[in-house]
């Protein structure tokens, strides 16, 4: 037998899929009903409200989704049954990212547009819905940096996932509690040492590098969740 | 195969629970794991596994370390924990979104286990009581037909003539080529299957003998005269004893005496099994 298979990997996501199919459902039901609710109330506005919402319970489920491809793997009634599946760390990883990647950010798109279309007949002022779904669509779930910033949350919180003992929240305080305390550190070392950058002088270097690191951290965050995931899994 | 070697485990740098394991559990034997509360069982199974990383020592499965984490070890070993969830769908669906991962499973196998288990298939998980959920996980289990089956209190939660029908269905599982392992504190389930006794305690492995060897060289039942006690209690029945089995005469293995035996007098146990 491979250690690593395709095949297994499809098989291991439609296990995945059958197992957390009630999960799964409530969190697709969240991202299309809490849109609905708020434009639904706002009569005087309701495609926008739905519009806006959706993009709020996006950002959210970007950091709730990769809690839940954790979930069999850390809760005790399910970890010792999902971690001695056969399946390895790497068909197991790539799954996960299959899901992130690509699966939830279809899911979070259908979902948005369900909920302004569901919205439109509430709404008291006239909006040509066709071209308002495109702007929708165009402003964020088809702009490359919307979807980046979405990949970034959906790693840092898959690594997060990966690398907490027993509470995710408490590492989410130490995290929060260590990044503020370095850039405190380092903005005090930077502005006591009188290092600065001349961003007027390079701003091409300066957006070029800064797009580039952008795109790079959720790369960086996935690729570090599979180390955790391959080194730590045994500490939950 | 399943071998460990000086094998130490501890939750916390106070805590140890695993002290210095070594001993091999070969396919062919339904080998019963015993020992105190917390002594371990559990976190051994877990380690064997590779679910828990030892502090120190080895563990190899089938000539693996169980932390490679190699799908096709665990294709041929099964663990069936004491407490588990399942998804709420029917074991049928669960079984046929499991099964890829277990090239023997037999669907007319399980069927077949959860009639003499007194389970339905088709019903959902979560309508069935812990007790059903449980035959449900082992039909399944054994259905898979892997190598190494390990279990955890298996008989915890099966009502009596469940536990009857267990009994008959593991003891038709085991051959040459497949091995379980049932860690337990209900002895009297499974007194008569288990053929190989592993007990633990604080310092490690007490014993690790088949029951063959266990009846040839101690004898179990009342002392007679000139007989070398080893461990004796007073029951109900009178006095029960654990000697030395110098005339090599028959007897009826009690694992509860024997265990007492070993945590009372375990050197004198050790001595008689060399180890």
């Amino acid at each position: 037998m491979k250690k690593f298979s395709l095949k297994r990997v499809v098989e291991y996501l439609r296990y995945i899929y059958t197992v957390q199919a009630k999960n799964y459902a409530w969190n697709v039901l969240a991202m299309l009903f809490v849109p609905l609710f708020f434009g639904v109330l706002n009569r005087g506005g309701s495609v926008v409200t739905a519009s806006g919402m959706s993009l709020f319970v996006y950002m959210v489920a970007a950091w709730v989704f990769p809690v839940r491809e954790m979930w069999t793997l850390r809760q005790r009634g399910t970890k010792v049954m999902a971690m001695t599946l056969p399946v390895s760390t790497e068909e197991r990883w790539l799954a996960m990212l299959f899901n992130l990647a690509v699966v939830f950010p279809v899911v979070a798109m259908v979902t948005s547009v369900l909920a302004i279309v569901v919205a439109k007949p509430f709404d008291s002022l006239d909006i040509e819905l066709g071209d308002f779904v495109l702007d929708h669509l165009a402003g964020f779930y088809l702009d490359w940096e919307g979807y980046v910033l979405v990949q970034l949350f959906a790693s840092v919180s898959l690594f997060m996932a990966a690398i907490s003992r027993r509470s995710i929240m408490l590492t989410y305080v130490i995290a929060i509690v260590g990044v503020v305390l370095l850039l405190y550190g380092v903005v005090g070392i930077a502005v006591d040492r009188e290092w600065y950058i001349n961003i007027e002088a390079n701003v091409e270097a300066v957006e070029l590098a800064g797009k580039v690191i952008y795109c790079l951290l959720p790369v960086v965050f996935y690729v570090l969740s599979y180390v955790a995931l391959k080194r730590r899994q045994v500490k939950w | 195969m399943i071998a460990t070697n000086k094998l130490s485990f501890g939750y916390s740098a106070g805590k140890r629970v695993l002290n210095d394991i070594s001993l091999t559990l070969g396919e062919g034997h339904i080998h019963g794991l015993l020992g105190c509360n917390g002594i371990g069982k559990t976190t051994l199974l877990k380690i064997i596994c590779g679910i828990m990383r030892p502090n120190a020592g080895e563990v190899v499965v089938d000539g693996f370390d169980p932390m490679s984490r190699r799908p096709d070890m665990f294709s041929e070993m099964m663990i069936i924990p004491e407490e588990f969830d399942l998804p709420n769908v029917s074991l049928e669906r669960y079984a046929k979104v499991t099964a890829p991962f277990y090239p023997r499973f037999d669907m007319g196998q399980m069927r077949g286990y959860c009639e003499a288990l007194g389970v339905n298939p088709a019903e959902k998980l979560h309508a069935m009581s812990m007790g059903q959920r449980k035959k449900a996980y082992i039909a399944f289990a054994l259905a898979c037909n892997v190598r190494m089956l390990l279990m955890d209190e298996p008989t915890n939660g099966l009502d009596i003539p469940s536990k009857s029908v267990f009994r008959r269905l593991l003891a038709g599982y085991v051959d040459d080529s497949r091995m379980v392992v049932i860690s337990t504190h209900q002895v009297a389930d499974v007194e008569s299957l288990i053929d190989n006794i592993v007990i633990l305690d604080q310092q490690g492995v007490a014993l690790n003998a088949t029951t063959a060897e266990i009846c040839q060289r101690l004898k179990f039942g009342r002392a007679e005269e000139g007989d070398r006690v080893i461990y004796s209690e007073r029951t109900i029945a009178g006095d029960m004893a654990v000697v030395w089995n110098e005339r090599e005469e028959e007897s009826l293995l009690n694992i509860e005496l024997l265990f007492n035996a070993t945590s009372a007098n375990r050197d004198a146990i050790r001595a008689i099994f060399n180890m």
